[in-house]
């Protein structure tokens, strides 16, 4: 790390450090909204760099990440596939059961007696005109353990978060509430581009996540990987949209393996490069053409 | 390297200094608030950390679900005084069970609870007199009985917060405290009832409001963030605001940018 830093380039670190954890948390509430449309189409940089993983992979370019995301049938959106996927990703552990769905949703007693699904209720309750963004759900990735690192160059930031998330519902999908805990760990990477931050990396890491009290998160899993139901990485798959770079990047959920270190804590460097990046083979920003920002998969709201 | 710019404007070092200093005190300040709430010492967070001015004392105001404590008064009728008559209630089970025993008890004994702020989403608007802070406050409470049991729980919410600038520094204006969900400590958490018999055991919290209003409705969650959570702002709107006559707790149809 540079120790001649003057003092605008020092006030420039500090400013970046705290918009890195003003658009994390733009992220966590906008993506527990399920608002990936005001997420994606705003501050991520709009780039065939651009790269989200996952445990099952990354979603190369923004071509590739926005109908992941997006989670209306933007039809009128140059990328969208021919057939809609609402979810950025697919949930192999959960296609086993009869409603899909989160692992913790799987592990819920039905309720024949309750409605089962919010779809169910519409008869019962006059919902018209609420919102079903957001709406019955509470996914909340809440942030903590930050370590932040710009780079001496000051145009690119690095970071690393833990989750220790909570997802709720109010009326899950068997008639009752289910929720559960999903404890993650982020790499995350921004750049200064045209006068302004983006986001430009992410890498989401799935430690565990399970039910609050349905089943025991760390024994019921471990039984399924002894006895090879479940093979470690199946517990989540590739959005139905298709990603190109289908390497297996973080094994998911899985309390039989050493803690895995997929993301480690950004260390003090220069620039953006193949050694100091969560998404190699991605790392220039600065030479590249960026897709314009109106094309009706966003809206610049910020 | 290039001036810094934000909200369509340019700013030299020293206001940029100035700028990342009051987001750093601002998220000291809530981070004061919450541990003080949680401690029970919420005479000092309204004597340090709220308002003192009258302009702004006059409309200053606490939030819960079902409706806004407007004026400081109200808002420590609320945060001080209703929760101590929780307290006194409890003691006072504990003293006629066992009086010996709990004779030189204080209040508090046989509750808890625990506030916090997490991933904070912050911006202080272009005039640097205002500033909306959002937070989600993973707490839980705990009550007991002589009898041996106990009730706790899990409680997770929103904390919406508007904050201005005073003589003396920032201070908490407006708050809304948006509770989401109680997990009930030994319950299987499926089992409890949904909305068709209304359990939300944090409602003996929510107190008597000075303006009763359905502020937020945990049966739709989080339908109305979007539109409420915080975005920079020039100056302080009170239609757009945080406070008693702001756009929390709007329906849609009342909300020009949803229809």
């Amino acid at each position: 790390m540079r120790k001649d830093k003057t003092l605008h380039e020092r006030v420039a670190a500090v400013v970046a450090c705290q918009k890195v954890e003003e658009l994390k948390a733009r992220h966590a509430y906008l993506h527990g909204m399920d608002r990936g449309r005001e997420e994606y189409g705003t501050f991520w940089l709009r780039s065939d760099n651009s790269t989200f993983g996952h445990t099952f992979g990354r979603m190369m370019g923004y071509r590739e990440l926005v109908p992941a995301h997006f989670d209306e049938p933007l039809r009128a959106n140059p990328f969208a596939p021919p057939e809609y996927e609402p979810h950025g990703m697919t949930m192999p552990e959960g296609a086993e059961n009869e409603d899909g769905g989160m692992p913790f949703e799987n592990a819920s007693k039905r309720h024949h007696d309750r409605p089962m699904k919010m779809g169910d209720m519409y008869d019962m309750f006059d919902l018209y005109g609420h919102n079903p963004k957001g709406t019955n759900m509470q996914s909340c990735h809440v942030l903590a353990s930050s370590v932040i690192e710009v780079a001496d160059d000051g145009k690119s930031a690095r970071s690393f978060y833990l989750t220790p998330g909570t997802m709720l519902s109010m009326h899950g999908p068997k008639g009752g509430r289910s929720g559960g805990w999903l404890w993650e760990r982020y790499g995350s990477e921004f750049v200064y581009r045209n006068g302004r931050w983006w986001w430009f990396h992410e890498q989401v890491c799935p430690d565990i996540g399970d039910s609050y009290d349905e089943s025991n998160w760390a024994q019921d899993r471990f039984r399924k990987y002894m006895d090879g139901k479940l093979r470690i990485g199946d517990c989540s798959g590739p959005p139905a949209s298709g990603i190109s770079d289908l390497r297996q990047a973080h094994n998911d959920i899985s309390v039989i393996q050493t803690v895995q270190d997929t993301v480690p804590a950004p260390e003090p460097y220069e620039h953006l490069d193949e050694e100091h990046t969560y998404s190699p083979g991605c790392t220039e920003f600065e030479n590249i053409p960026l897709y314009p920002a109106r094309k009706g998969f966003g809206d610049p709201l910020y | 390297m290039e001036k810094f710019k934000e909200y369509k404007r340019e700013f030299t070092d020293e206001e940029m200094i100035l700028h990342a200093w009051d987001k750093e005190t601002i998220q000291d300040l809530i981070g004061r608030f919450v541990l003080y709430w949680g401690n029970g010492d919420t005479v000092r967070a309204l004597n340090e950390l709220w308002v003192k001015e009258p302009v702004h004392t006059a409309d200053a105001s606490f939030a819960t679900n079902i409706g806004f404590f407007v004026g400081i008064e109200e808002v420590r009728r609320h945060l001080v005084d209703e929760y101590e008559a929780i307290e006194r209630k409890t003691l006072d089970a504990f003293r006629a069970a066992c009086p010996e025993k709990y004779a030189d008890a204080g209040l508090g004994m046989g509750m808890t609870r625990t506030h916090s702020c997490t991933t904070p989403l912050l911006f202080i608007s272009v005039d640097d007199r205002y500033a909306r802070y959002l937070g989600y406050d993973l707490g839980m409470t705990g009550h007991g009985s002589p009898d041996g049991t106990a009730k706790c729980y899990f409680e997770i919410g929103l904390l919406l917060v508007e904050l201005v600038r005073e003589a003396d520094g920032w201070k908490i204006w407006h708050v809304v405290q948006e509770h989401d969900f109680s997990i009930e400590s030994g319950t299987n958490y499926n089992d409890v009832d949904t909305v068709l018999k209304g359990y939300d055991p944090a409602s003996r919290f929510y107190g008597d409001p000075t303006v009763k209003k359905e502020v937020y409705d945990n049966q739709f969650g989080w339908e109305y963030l979007f539109y409420d959570m915080p975005r920079p702002f020039k100056t302080y709107d009170e239609d757009e605001g945080y406070g008693p006559n702001g756009k929390v707790g709007r329906k849609f149809y009342e909300r020009l940018e949803m229809l």
